[in-house]
């Protein structure tokens, strides 16, 4: 066997994509001899209390509230160097029997080891705004499409985590993360067993790392391109169609350009908690 | 122009994430070890100093640290070859791929010593010099132990090899 040889061998052995993880800063490229110094620098900037303009992202998830208003909520820490103080523990949000909306963010503070529990509900008011409102942390506000709120979670000193929700009346993407292997649908239209059953319904594209298809009387399954836990592997991205089989329907999503940051393996869980009225393909942004 | 710690983040914890993936076979574990990896150098006894070496190896020196000590509190690791890649695991099924399976396993039956040369010098393209800073170990060592590593996983793996190949080994 050739070095070559070995070393094709070797490559059949993928490793799953990095964690989510996103920042808002630039992106910027700059010389290699100033990296060290640079990082130095940034460093003794933090050590002196400086904080960084930027915010880095624990995570978020879109969601269609109705059928005129669409969410994207994500917690967000100031300054992003703070991130790693925190890990995302869970979160949901779902919409509720009485009507309504709900859902919980965990959230541990690695520093020092506390929990923080944030509980919410949104109530659709007549005029088509909702009244949000969580008891911990109090907060409270009405809010429709357009407007943008910020939940407070902590705060101390500089340092600051609150979940930020945007409502909007069309369909809202995730933000791009170049280091986490995420879906990249344009215009993705749903089959099933070669039927078409939702075309792209406005939605332009959609980049998440976790995809969410709703099936009517049935549930939701999740799609992700890296392992999680309690994910089977049961599909596969490839070029510009993921497709994947379950409960012995066989389910694709097409969609202009390529489908995914890369080709490859992808992985699904099916949730039979939530009962969807139609089809429906979304963004989830939980880890 | 200052680099910041995002970018810092974002040039080295898909290498890191990968190194410790395929060190402990969990993705949750080794999430978590890259975070506190970053986090390890904000505390005030992090032991990097940009005057003695470069980033990247500290951040490797780090990870390495960190998932041994896990996997030594785990009781999972031995001087023995050891089997660090739990193939019944969620995780386990990203290695469906029969070829994929038989290199993690042969990968994690070379001891320790070679194991994590082989990790970085072949899947992360690290140089020598370089694998030899993060496990500080004389540049000589690291290559032997690598030939040792490419040797066994050239034995290990020779049914995988082209027709041809096993041929003219023969």
């Amino acid at each position: 066997m050739t070095d070559l040889e070995l070393d094709r061998i070797l490559d059949s052995w993928v490793a799953p994509g990095a964690p989510p993880m996103q920042f808002a800063a630039p992106r910027r490229r700059i010389r290699r001899p100033l990296v060290l110094l640079a990082l130095a620098a940034a460093l003794v900037a933090v050590a002196v209390g400086a904080s960084l303009a930027t915010w880095a992202s624990l995570g978020s998830e879109t969601a269609r509230w109705d059928e005129s208003t669409w969410v994207r909520r994500t917690r967000r820490v100031e300054p992003a160097l703070a991130w790693v103080r925190w890990k995302p523990l869970a979160t949901s949000g779902q919409h509720l029997a009485g009507g309504g909306l709900g859902g919980t963010v965990r959230l541990l503070n690695r520093w020092t080891g506390r929990e923080y529990i944030y509980q919410w509900s949104a109530e659709r008011l007549t005029s088509g705004q909702y009244r949000f409102a969580s008891e911990s942390p109090r907060f409270s506000a009405v809010a429709g499409p357009g407007d943008t709120i910020d939940v407070p979670i902590f705060e101390s000193g500089q340092e600051r985590v609150y979940e930020r929700i945007e409502l909007a009346a069309r369909p809202l993407g995730l933000e791009p993360d170049p280091v986490v292997q995420q879906f990249t649908l344009s215009s993705p239209q749903l089959y099933v067993n070669g039927a078409k059953v939702l075309d792209s319904d406005g939605v332009q594209r959609l980049d998440a790392p976790l995809l969410a298809i709703d099936i009517p009387g049935k549930g939701r399954i999740q799609v992700s391109l890296a392992q999680r836990a309690n994910f089977v592997a049961n599909g596969s991205a490839r070029a510009n169609r993921i497709s994947f089989e379950h409960d012995g329907s066989r389910y694709e999503i097409r969609c202009e350009g390529a489908a995914a940051t890369m080709d490859g393996p992808v992985f699904t869980r099916f949730d039979e908690n939530v009962r969807p009225a139609g089809y429906g393909l979304q963004g989830d942004g939980r880890n | 122009m200052e680099r910041s710690f995002p970018d810092s983040y974002q040039e080295h914890a898909g290498a890191l994430f990968r190194f410790a993936w395929r060190l402990t076979g969990s993705v949750e574990e080794s999430q978590d070890i890259v975070q506190e990896c970053f986090l390890s150098l904000l505390r005030a006894e992090s032991t990097f100093d940009a005057t003695r070496g470069s980033l990247r190896v500290y951040l490797f020196g780090a990870v390495r640290k960190l998932v041994w000590k896990r996997l030594s509190r785990r009781r999972e690791f031995t001087q023995e070859p050891a089997d660090p890649v739990d193939l019944r695991s969620p995780e386990g099924e990203l290695l469906r791929n029969e070829m994929g399976l038989a290199v993690g396993r042969a990968v994690s039956r070379l001891p320790e010593s070679q194991r994590e040369i082989l990790l970085l010098a072949h899947y992360e393209q690290m140089p020598l010099a370089e694998i030899a800073a993060v496990l500080d170990l004389p540049p000589a060592a690291v290559k032997s132990r690598l030939q040792r590593a490419r040797a066994s996983l050239r034995e290990w793996l020779a049914e995988y090899a082209p027709p041809v190949a096993q041929e003219k080994n023969r």
